[in-house]
């Protein structure tokens, strides 16, 4: 078997690394199984993760058994893989360079590159090494060649890859080995590049390697050392920013949810979705955890992005959005595949896109507002913006929509959906009382906020289980409830909150530190604890539903979950502690830099400290 | 005795170099060719892509516009302006710039690649290779095309 394994590794044995403009899986046995070229949402280049066989990898690891761990260099996204079997030691340094704008101005330098290094550092080591691609979902014709001086190309409908490196590959039949034996000292390079609108930019290896890392390590540092988050969980928090900064596609501004398709949310199940898109839910929290850490920068060029790549739909907006704000693509299924560990179908596009989701507009609002919280300025077309949607909101915050988790069932009075239109009738009122957004109708919209809340506080609570429901006059409770403290609608400390809180535990409960996001018997046998719930309840303690020991002990029961390299999926299986889901997810990660944040505040507060 | 009228040729020899680059630009987003004239042009001058890339484009469609006076000239002598005449030089140009200028450009350009040696540090950009072909298996038919559309629009217009 080529791939090597009859499954694809646990997805918690991914690494990531990236260009804020596409991603890579990287597994500890050095096998490079998804890349999508030359956008997050391109169809795949490497994809065995969701079938070994079609979705094409790129293996560099020693042959036969060996042990192996790894680590990030510190502070960046270059992921380093250290191999071990009895004849030797192997490191294998794999990145995807990026430049700060002088050095591009000065140099050429490949518009897309994955770079792997490989050295021996004791004794020898026989290589396993297979190129492997599989374009555009491993659908379409490839033809290959080689030549001594330019490297294997692989060519493709409407591109092609370019693989240069010093070590000796053979061509095979639509794949590519390597078995050359590397003794101590001696260290090898592999540029993988992309030739899509012009012609390539390639890399000459050696020296010119070692600087393209020199350079990407350095861009790293520098963006990690902008961090102003400087609590106990520091290590964590900037991991989670780098992993976010990974998803922060720089030519737009957007945010991918995660970039990865199809990891199922159930081993073996139908619930594997694309998150390659944009979703305006995560917005107001990542905006928060972004401006939190001090990344101002890529805070604003975010908001820009929602207020401003959306306009084609607005004042309605959608649930996703393509990287350049576009409708998502609808949704197919990849028969041929298998799915990750026979997990069907594959699915690309994503459904719920068409999905009337109300949270969304308060996400946005919520999201903008907090420009005047750091003093940011809100310019005239972006407030039209704002009053388009508060128009929008104050005409259908009544409709029943699908909610916050995008059940594929009919639409209901879900309490979170109210509950950010209230947020976004909030903010609206709070910018106009700022000066911040004129001719705005707020006798109207503190009216509609009222009414809001009314229904909330009646159809949404339930005074027989004691606590706010998922759904109006419902009796189950779901995580997102515990959003009525984050959003201000109510204080964490009040009763009815803690009560809540008391009641999300005792039925989404899954274990230390972990929540389900709910409980459905049809949906939810076989779903695992959902990520970022588990770091909203640490963060409702920390807000004052709990003392700060509870809320940090809390934290530190969720991150005890990270993978080796701090990285989080969507979810978590109860059960082993694995990941599942998309991989690694933003939302959840966002969760944790936001939680740190409320962590860190609170004990500001209590040390008598002004705020951050 | 050749004459050019100048006017002519100014307007459309100008006509005639948009057109061309609008249609390179065409048969690369169509993923018909990763050859990007402007790009290679500019990158003479400067590695900064984005620079490169517009310095490129303005060199182009002045080289495409003198390039036409060229193509007014030996229009006289295979039987003066018509659209097929324009078109035949149009033939004859891209056969010289894919059988012999790709050929050449890597000992020109001071960026790119040798076909021989592969990349240097100063040397980067990925050569075009015999008929082009290392910029797609369509880039003879895009170089053609696109030059009987220059061509033809000569031809036809100028008098």
């Amino acid at each position: 078997m080529l791939y090597g394994s009859d499954v694809a590794p646990a997805i918690g044995e991914y690494g990531i690394i990236g260009d804020c403009r596409s991603a890579a899986l990287i597994s500890r046995h050095g096998s490079l199984d998804w890349l999508c070229w030359p956008w997050f949402d391109s169809p795949t280049l490497f994809a065995a993760i969701l079938d070994i066989e079609k979705g094409g990898f790129w293996r560099i690891a020693p042959q036969g058994e060996f042990t192996c761990r790894r680590r990030y260099l510190p502070d960046t996204n270059v992921l380093e893989t250290e191999f071990q079997n009895g004849t030797g030691t192997l490191r294998l340094t794999d990145c995807m360079p990026v430049y700060d704008d002088a050095y591009e101005r000065k140099h050429m330098v490949a518009d897309r590159e994955v770079l792997r290094i490989v050295e021996c550092t004791a004794g020898e080591v026989r290589l396993d090494a297979v190129f492997a691609p599989a374009p555009k979902y491993g659908a379409c014709k490839v033809r290959w060649s080689s030549s001594k001086a330019l490297g294997i190309r692989v060519e493709f409908v409407g591109a092609g890859v370019r693989l240069l490196s010093d070590l000796d590959w053979i061509l095979r039949d639509r794949h590519a080995t390597c078995d050359a034996v590397l003794r101590a000292g001696d260290r090898r390079y592999c540029s993988l590049v992309l030739m899509e609108k012009g012609p390539a930019v390639l890399s000459p290896l050696g020296a010119f390697s070692d600087e393209t890392l020199r350079q990407t390590v350095s861009w790293w540092e520098r963006w990690s050392s902008r961090c102003e988050y400087d609590g106990p969980h520091r290590e964590h928090v900037v991991r989670s920013a780098l992993a976010l900064k990974l998803l922060n596609f720089t030519p737009s501004g957007a945010v991918v949810a995660a970039p990865t398709a199809s990891l199922p949310e159930r081993l073996g199940g139908d619930l594997n979705w694309d998150y390659r898109f944009c979703w305006l839910r995560d917005a107001s929290m990542t905006v928060t955890a972004m401006f939190g850490l001090g990344y101002h920068d890529e805070a604003e060029a975010f908001i820009e992005w929602l207020l401003h790549s959306t306009n084609l739909t607005q004042p309605r907006l959608l649930v996703m959005y393509t990287l350049y704000g576009k409708q998502a693509g609808g949704e197919q299924e990849l028969d041929r595949w298998s799915g990750y560990r026979n997990s069907r179908p594959v699915r690309v596009g994503n459904g719920a896109r068409s999905q009337l989701q109300l949270d969304v507009y308060g996400e946005v609002v919520s999201a903008a507002a907090q420009l005047d919280e750091y003093d940011k300025n809100i310019d005239r077309s972006s407030a039209r913006v704002l009053r388009g949607i508060g128009k929008y909101v104050r005409q259908h915050w009544q409709l029943p929509d699908k909610g916050i988790w995008e059940p594929r069932t009919p639409d209901m009075h879900h309490t979170h959906s109210k509950l950010m239109c209230w947020v976004a009738m909030n903010k609206l009122v709070q910018l106009h009382e700022r000066g911040l957004l004129k001719k705005h109708d707020v006798e109207r919209v503190k009216e509609v906020r009222e009414k809001i809340r009314q229904q909330i506080e009646t159809e949404g609570w339930n005074e027989q289980e004691q606590s706010y429901t998922a759904i109006f006059q419902g009796r189950e409770v779901d995580s997102s409830l515990l959003m009525l403290a984050k959003h201000e609608f109510i204080p964490a400390d009040s009763s009815r909150m803690r009560s809540t809180y008391r009641k999300i535990q005792e039925k989404l409960g899954a274990g230390p530190g972990l929540l389900y996001r709910y409980r459905d018997p049809k949906m939810s046998p076989g779903e695992g604890a959902f990520g970022i719930c588990c770091f909203w309840a640490a963060e409702c303690l920390a807000l004052g539903a709990g003392t700060l020991d509870e809320a940090d002990a809390e934290f530190r029961k969720v991150l005890a979950y990270a993978n080796d390299l701090g990285l989080f999926g969507e979810e978590i299986d109860p059960a082993t502690g694995a990941v599942l889901g998309n991989f690694p997810q933003g939302f959840t990660h966002v969760g944790l830099i936001n939680t740190a944040l409320t962590l860190a505040e609170r004990a500001r507060r209590e040390k008598g400290q002004p705020a951050a | 005795m050749i004459t050019i009228h100048w006017g002519h040729w100014i307007f459309w020899g100008f006509v005639a170099s948009v057109a061309l680059v609008s249609a390179e630009s065409a048969a690369q987003g169509l993923g018909l060719t990763r050859l990007n004239l402007p790009y290679i042009l500019g990158s003479i001058f400067t590695p900064d892509r984005d620079r490169a890339r517009a310095l490129g484009l303005i060199l182009h469609i002045f080289i495409g516009w003198g390039f036409s006076c060229f193509y007014v000239v030996a229009m006289q002598f295979i039987g003066g302006p018509t659209w097929y005449n324009g078109v035949i030089i149009g033939v004859a140009h891209a056969a010289f710039i894919v059988l012999i200028a790709l050929q050449a450009m890597p000992g020109i350009h001071p960026r790119m690649a040798s076909e021989t040696h592969g990349p240097t540090s100063t040397r980067l950009l990925e050569p075009p290779g015999f008929l082009g072909l290392n910029y797609g298996i369509t880039t003879p038919m895009a170089i053609f095309v696109t030059h009987v559309i220059f061509g033809a629009i000569i031809g036809a217009f100028y008098r």
